[in-house]
């Protein structure tokens, strides 16, 4: 007994040897820690974050958004979202109308050619071509799985006419085309579908240039291209077609058509490979655990500083702060509350104020309500225990309820070190050129004015009848209960007939009522698909744009038709961004005249550097740190 | 004894099925769109998504017992189908967490088993000594102290300050080593696989990143334990049989190893047995904290995000798993006294 005791101990001091601190850990390692999980490698498959920040490492696009530094010694941000600014990457030049590489057609279309970077090798060795472009985007369109992001280049190329290869189908065979009915298409069918895509991307007549043609001004489009973080990543057309890609055929597309049906991402042939121009080569991916890049030595630009990074999942707060104190992780995510933790720190600089291209989360209003198995609106019926189906279909009641959220408190008490800002409708604060704080498109806290408001609803009976529903939020989201319960109290205060519950509940269970229409108000967020205040607009007002705002019920539905569907078509009409930005102030003047949503305020970017991480880039559109141009020193 | 371990195991079937049914006839309590919910993973893919067609496609809709019967049809093709929450198809899942588990509990059998019944058995023979105090003191605190308290205390004392013990399966050095051409993965189990290839530097280090996942894992039950075998052990040390051996000249250490710590070993190695079965599924709180991605983190993660073929398959596992460890334990027990006949 006592020898195993004494073993034992002998054995512990050994391991613990072994954790011994050096100056700068790892130095030609960068470790990075986060959570959530990858859901394929394909860039014309993925739509996601976190698919999207591998790629973006991995594979490159035909330009880039330019960089500014964050990083432990704060050097100047320099980061920019315009077109004018982008970075010429695999293709050489970005094409405006003064170069003469952007032309519009007579008939309205547009082209958009773009010369190829010559002697660019794929990781597997292959080298770049125009023909990998054409092939890229065209295979990306034809593959159209559902759930992913290529409705983007349908709504470009085709002229804000359709969203997918069953619209382009129907109307190419003047028949209707599901997407079972794309599986049957025969050869010549295809071939005759393949006529129209091979219309919109084609390599020049020298072989040294792509050439888009759009079906009419699509201004977001140089943005789509560049934006790192799938569809636009340029793929090795032989070696996809090596590795059981479409061969690249005009009458053979559809095998390849909507992988695994959009939702068994293995099912792509490019689910668990990669092979791009990037600074970086991926040699192991172990899903949900952890990805392991080496730096390409064959790289066009200037080899990385760092020659290996290791890119772990780590779900548990608690693991990824020891790591980071220990440095033993260079970089960390950081929920914004647990960034006073970090700021104490040594070492550790929190760079607030950045900004950040999301709306989320915005809370929605739910008109006409299915009653069905409603479990949030009490009795369901117009009374005090409960609400009726129209509830939110009387502006004063949404007027109301705005009055009712105090939106500097909430950005003070729950944004806290972070800080947020007020929003004016949808457009972030990072479109500086679309984003107008006109305070008088600003619902603030009045609670004169809200009683007012409830005074005048469903014609004076509300005030005295009451009411009662339920408000559900995410489980687990700490922001959005807060939000809750700021609705809650304020209103509850105005009358003592008026109740609120509140219900915090898994997403997984919230998609269901969501989808039915049977949540009063639902709280929900917007990521950016590309740098574009269109990109905003649509999700949020336009009734048929795919969004939320189809959710909010037929009466909000009918608001969007009337008043909002033409001005969000407005908004790209035109690439004149002084016409544009009086487009998104209208639009934003709109929604606040028939309170169309609680506008919530956006916490602002953040950044968590350590002291000796140095070359940190940063761009709002960037999905992940860009590893490439980041090294380790004290400096 | 071969005819009784062959009724045994004919149960197993009869055993797992009621657990799937059970747990597949709770799921079907859920709307086809909550169902559906595990393959949108965020707001931004519903844009271009027929939730509809979605849940046509995967027969949400058909009637429960259509898809359960599609289920065990795919069962007995060998496809157990393809895990969300894994991202990776469930076989490989299981190739993949098991082994990870698997290294968690072989090694905190090891404390539960010479913890929990050596030193039960030492404090029962220093009944209302020093040494007996002590241990009953320490078994009650661990007992009492939730798993998820201890992980987290252990991780900010023997890593946040001291810097000993770091959370994960392997250091950045050491996996890499792993990931060379030279290293060979036999097992998945990264102690064993460095041992085989006479990597001292990965044993260590896994060995070091062992440390706090075990003592956590194993402390509860090795408290348990010893109170079940000091117990055991003081009533078996009351019998005459006992008296009678000490009195015919034997020695103590005789008499403890060979007459009283058998016949005392009987309930403590029933609830052992089904510990260390129940280890698996009980795993979640700390592969969690430690961030070790097993299969009880796994199948947390499943429940969560309603991945029905993880979920499916892991009653499956989980079930088997309990039923061969309550067939060891009989037969362990036939084994130690030989009163009992297996029938």
């Amino acid at each position: 007994m006592k020898k195993i005791c004494a073993l034992s101990l002998v054995l512990l001091f050994a391991v613990a040897v072994l954790g011994v601190a050096q100056e700068i850990k790892n130095p030609d390692t960068l470790i990075y820690m986060s959570y959530g999980t990858l859901n394929s490698m394909d860039p014309a498959y993925v739509y996601d974050t976190d698919s999207g920040g591998l790629i973006f490492q991995v594979y490159e696009n035909l330009f880039s958004w330019p960089y500014g530094v964050v990083d432990g010694n704060e050097k100047t941000l320099t980061w920019s979202l315009a077109d004018a600014d982008l970075i010429p990457m695999l293709g050489t030049v970005v094409p405006t109308e003064a170069n003469g590489l952007k032309v519009v057609l007579p008939d309205g279309r547009v082209q958009y050619t773009i010369p190829i970077r010559q002697n660019v090798k794929f990781h597997e060795g292959g080298t770049l071509t125009a023909e990998d472009v054409e092939y890229t985007f065209e295979r990306g369109v034809l593959q159209d799985r559902r759930g992913g992001p290529q409705w983007m280049f349908f709504e470009a190329f085709s002229g804000i006419t359709m969203w997918g290869v069953t619209d382009l189908a129907t109307e190419v065979l003047g028949r209707d085309v599901d997407r079972a009915g794309v599986l049957e298409l025969t050869a010549d069918e295809q071939a005759q579908i393949y006529a129209v895509v091979d219309e919109w991307i084609e390599v020049s007549p020298d072989g040294g240039s792509v050439i888009f043609t759009l079906g009419a001004e699509y201004p977001p489009f140089i943005g789509m291209l560049a934006h790192g973080a799938s569809w636009g990543a340029i793929l090795d057309k032989e070696w996809v077609i090596s590795v059981g890609g479409w061969d690249g055929q005009a009458d053979t597309w559809a095998a390849w058509y909507n992988p695994g049906g959009g939702t068994a991402a293995e099912e792509s042939e490019l689910y668990d490979q990669a092979n791009g121009t990037g600074p970086y080569v991926l040699t192991l991916w172990d899903p949900g655990v952890e990805r392991v890049y080496e730096a390409f030595d064959g790289y066009w630009r200037e080899a990385p500083a760092m020659t290996t990074v290791i890119h772990r999942q780590v779900q548990e707060w608690t693991d990824r702060f020891l790591n980071f104190e220990n440095n033993d992780a260079d970089i960390v995510t950081v929920d914004p509350q647990y960034v006073p933790q970090v700021a104490a720190l040594p070492g550790v600089t929190i760079h607030k104020n950045l900004p950040s291209i999301s709306m989320n989360p915005v809370m929605f209003f739910t008109t006409d309500m299915d009653m069905e198995g409603n479990d949030f609106v009490g009795s369901g019926e117009f009374a005090e225990d409960g609400i009726a189906s129209d509830f939110f279909n009387d502006i004063h009641v949404r007027k109301a309820f705005n009055y009712c959220f105090d939106r500097q408190l909430f950005i003070d008490e729950s944004y806290g070190d972070v800080g947020g800002y007020k929003t004016h409708g949808p457009i972030p604060q990072a479109f500086e050129w679309a984003y107008n704080p006109d305070p008088s498109i600003l619902y603030d806290v009045d609670l004169e004015k809200a009683e007012a408001e409830f005074r005048l609803a469903n014609d004076g009976a509300l005030w005295e009848t009451g009411f009662t529903f339920t408000i559900v939020y995410n489980e687990g989201n700490d922001s959005r209960r807060a939000m809750a319960e700021m609705l809650e109290f304020n209103i509850e205060s105005l009358n003592p007939k008026f109740h609120i519950d509140l219900l915090g509940m898994p997403w997984t269970n919230q998609l269901d009522y969501l989808l039915t229409e049977r949540m009063p108000l639902f709280i929900i967020g917007w990521i950016m698909d590309y740098p574009d205040p269109h990109n905003f607009a649509q999700p949020f007002l336009q009734s048929d744009g795919g969004g939320f705002a189809s959710w909010q019920g037929a009466y909000m539905v009918s608001i969007y038709e009337d008043y909002f569907d033409d001005l969000v078509a407005a908004g790209m009409a035109t690439t004149d961004q002084a016409e544009r930005a009086q487009v998104y102030y209208e639009l934003s003047r709109l929604s606040y005249e028939y309170a169309t949503h609680i506008w919530l305020p956006q916490v602002n970017g953040y950044r968590v550097a350590i002291d000796y991480i140095q070359g940190w880039a940063f761009n709002p559109a960037y999905p992940d740190p860009y590893f490439y141009s980041i090294y380790k020193a004290y400096e | 004894m071969l005819s009784y371990i062959i009724r045994r195991l004919l149960m197993l079937p009869v055993v797992v099925f009621g657990c799937i049914l059970l747990v597949y006839i709770v799921m079907q309590f859920m709307t086809p769109y909550q169902r559906v919910s595990v393959f949108i993973s965020s707001p931004n893919e519903l844009k271009n998504t027929d939730i509809d067609e979605l849940v046509e496609d995967y027969g949400l809709n058909d009637p429960a017992w259509m898809q359960f019967g599609r289920w065990v049809a795919t069962i007995f093709r060998g496809e157990f189908g393809y895990s969300q929450a894994a991202q990776r198809t469930v076989t490989n899942a299981f190739a993949r967490f098991i082994p990870v588990s698997a290294e968690l509990a072989l090694w905190s059998v090891v404390p539960v088993i010479l913890g929990g019944i050596l030193l039960g058995s030492a404090s029962a023979v220093r009944h209302n000594k020093v040494f007996d105090h002590v241990m009953r003191v320490v078994a009650i605190v661990g007992w009492s102290l939730p798993t998820f308290v201890a992980g987290l205390l252990g991780l900010f004392v023997f890593y946040g300050i001291l810097e000993w013990f770091p959370p994960g399966q392997i250091g950045i050095a050491a996996g890499a080593m792993m990931r060379s051409a030279e290293f060979v993965s036999y097992t998945g189990l990264i102690t064993i696989d460095a041992i085989l290839n006479w990597n001292w530097f990965v044993f260590l280090d896994a060995l070091r990143h062992l440390v706090l996942p075990v003592f956590v894992l194993s402390f509860v039950s090795w408290a348990m334990l010893l109170r079940i075998m000091r117990t055991s052990m003081l009533e078996v040390l009351r019998q005459d049989y006992i008296t009678t051996a000490r009195s015919k000249g034997l020695s103590e250490k005789v008499v403890i190893k060979k007459h009283a710590r058998r016949n005392a070993l009987i309930p403590p190695l029933t609830v052992a047995g089904l510990t260390i079965a129940f280890m698996f599924s009980g795993m979640v709180i700390t592969e969690t904290i430690f961030d070790w991605h097993g299969v009880g983190r796994w199948a947390a993660r499943a429940a969560q995000t309603f991945d029905m073929p993880a979920l499916l398959a892991f009653m499956l596992f989980n079930g088997s798993l309990i039923v061969v460890a309550n067939l060891i334990v009989d037969i362990m027990y036939a084994q130690l006294d030989p009163r009992v006949r297996l029938q």
